[in-house]
C-alpha cells in the first residue's frame, strides 16, 4: 500500500462520523414541520372563495365549538388546546400532502408498514371535511409511536435486551415529537398519558403498553 | 442479534447528480420530491459540521438549519453542474460560518470522539491503534490552514469531487486540484 493509499484510507475512516440516533430524529422533526409549513404556506394562498358551501358550514360550526378534533392513531383522538383559528385550517388534501411528507421524515421501528392514513375530501353524505394544521403530522407520528411500543413489547417476549434498549432510547425520545411537544396538537393530558407509557418502559413493565396497544393502537 | 433501526430514510447513495437535480426541480414545485433529497444528504451534511468542528448538537442543529434554508429557497436551486450536494453543503457551510461569527466552535476536531465513529469489531489492540492513529492524524489536520481543512473535509466527511469542492467554496476546479493535492502533501510530509 502506498503513502498516499495509506492517507487517502485513514482520512476517510476518520470522517466517517455517525449522528447520534435521537439528534437524527430531532433532525427529522424539525425538517418535517418545515416541509410541512412551507407546504401549507403555499397552499394558504389559495381564496376562501374556492371552498364549497358545506365546507364553509363546517368550518363555522367547528369554530363555534372552539375546538378541532384530530384523527389520530385508530381510536385516538385529540382536541387542540386553544381551540383552532381560521389560518390553522386545512383541506384534505393538504393534510394528505402532509402525511407524506412526514412519513418521510419519521423514524420508525424495522418492518413497520403504515396503514392507510389518508383522509377523505367528503363524507358519504356528500358534505365537505375540514381539518386542523398539523392533523396530518399528528396521525403520522402517532402511529409511529405505536409502533416502537409494538417494537418493544416484541423485545420483551422474546426477552431481547438488545433490542429493548434500542427501542427504549428512541421511545424516550417522544415527548420531544411535535405531536406531543407542540400545545396546537396535543393537550397536557396527552403529554401526561406518553409520559406514564416512557416510565413503563423505563420500569420493564409491559401491561401499561398492551393496555395503550388495545385502547390507542388498533392492537 | 443485531438488528438495525430503520427510519423512512435510506442509506447514503452518493452524488447522483442526475436523480438529484430531477428530484430538486421537481421540489420546487412539489415539495414531496424534496424528502428523498433530505434522506439523501442529510447524513453527508452532519458528517461535514462535525468535522468543522461543531460540537455534536451544534453539527445536529445546523444541520437542520441548512435543510431549513434549503426547503425556503428550493426555487432558487440551479446546478450549475455541481449538483444538490454541493447546494447544500454550501448551504451548511454558510449556516456554519454564520454560527462560528456569533461563537467560537466547541469542540476542535482533534477532540472528534471515538464515540461518533462506527463500533469497531477489532481486537483492543487494535482499536487502540486505531485511536491512537486518528488523534495522531486529527492534530495535523488541526494544522492545516481553514480553507485546506474545509476542502479536506468536504472532500471526505462530504464525498463531493473537486469541481463540486470547487462550487463550495467559491474557486475553479483546477484552483479546488491543487488545494486539494497541496493539503494532502502537508498530511502526508507530517508522517515522515
Amino acid at each position: 500500500m502506498t503513502d498516499h493509499d495509506t492517507l487517502d484510507a485513514q482520512l476517510e475512516s476518520f470522517h466517517r462520523i455517525q449522528m447520534p440516533m435521537a439528534a437524527r430524529s430531532q433532525v427529522d422533526r424539525r425538517v418535517g414541520r418545515a416541509l410541512a409549513e412551507q407546504a401549507n404556506g403555499a397552499r394558504a394562498s389559495r381564496p376562501w372563495s374556492r371552498l364549497r358551501r358545506p365546507t364553509i358550514l363546517a368550518v363555522g360550526l367547528l369554530v363555534a365549538l372552539g375546538s378541532l378534533t384530530a384523527v389520530g392513531a385508530p381510536t385516538q383522538v385529540f382536541r387542540l388546546e386553544l381551540g383552532s383559528l381560521d389560518k390553522d385550517q386545512r383541506t384534505a388534501a393538504e393534510i394528505n400532502a402532509e402525511i407524506e411528507m412526514t412519513k418521510a421524515v419519521t423514524p420508525v421501528a424495522p418492518d413497520y408498514v403504515y396503514p392507510d392514513l389518508r383522509v377523505p375530501e367528503f363524507n358519504e353524505d356528500g358534505s365537505g371535511n375540514i381539518y386542523g394544521v398539523g392533523n396530518g403530522l399528528t396521525m403520522v407520528e402517532a402511529n409511529a409511536r405505536c409502533g416502537w411500543y409494538a417494537y418493544w413489547l416484541a423485545a420483551v417476549a422474546r426477552d431481547d435486551l438488545a433490542t429493548m434498549t434500542r427501542a427504549q432510547a428512541m421511545i424516550e425520545t417522544f415527548p420531544t415529537w411535535a405531536s406531543i411537544a407542540d400545545p396546537r396538537m396535543a393537550t397536557q393530558s396527552v403529554r401526561d398519558h406518553e409520559a406514564s407509557l416512557i416510565a413503563a418502559v423505563q420500569a420493564r413493565d409491559p401491561n401499561p403498553i398492551r393496555a395503550d396497544q388495545v385502547n390507542n393502537c388498533g392492537g | 442479534m443485531t438488528t438495525q433501526i430503520t427510519t423512512a430514510a435510506g442509506t447514503d447513495v452518493g452524488v447522483d447528480i442526475d436523480g438529484d437535480d430531477a428530484l430538486a426541480r421537481r421540489a420546487a414545485t412539489d415539495l414531496r420530491a424534496f424528502s428523498p433529497l433530505y434522506t439523501r444528504h442529510v447524513d453527508r451534511v452532519y458528517r461535514y459540521l462535525r468535522s468543522r468542528g461543531q460540537a455534536p448538537e451544534d453539527a445536529a442543529d445546523l444541520t437542520a438549519v441548512a435543510f431549513e434554508r434549503a426547503i425556503v429557497g428550493i426555487r432558487r436551486y440551479e446546478s450549475r453542474g455541481a449538483g444538490f450536494a454541493a447546494w447544500i453543503l454550501r448551504i451548511a457551510r454558510n449556516a456554519a460560518i454564520d454560527a462560528e461569527r456569533r461563537r467560537r466552535p466547541t469542540v476542535a476536531i482533534d477532540d472528534l470522539p471515538d464515540g461518533h465513529h462506527p463500533a469497531s469489531t477489532q481486537s483492543p489492540e487494535t482499536t487502540a491503534l486505531a485511536a491512537e492513529e486518528r488523534r495522531e492524524l486529527a492534530g495535523r489536520l488541526a494544522r492545516l490552514r481553514p480553507l485546506e481543512r474545509d476542502a479536506i473535509a468536504l472532500r471526505y466527511a462530504g464525498g463531493l469531487t473537486s469541481a463540486q469542492i470547487g462550487a463550495v467554496i467559491g474557486k475553479s476546479e483546477s484552483a479546488t486540484k491543487k488545494l486539494l493535492t497541496r493539503s494532502l502533501a502537508t498530511l502526508r510530509e507530517e508522517t515522515r
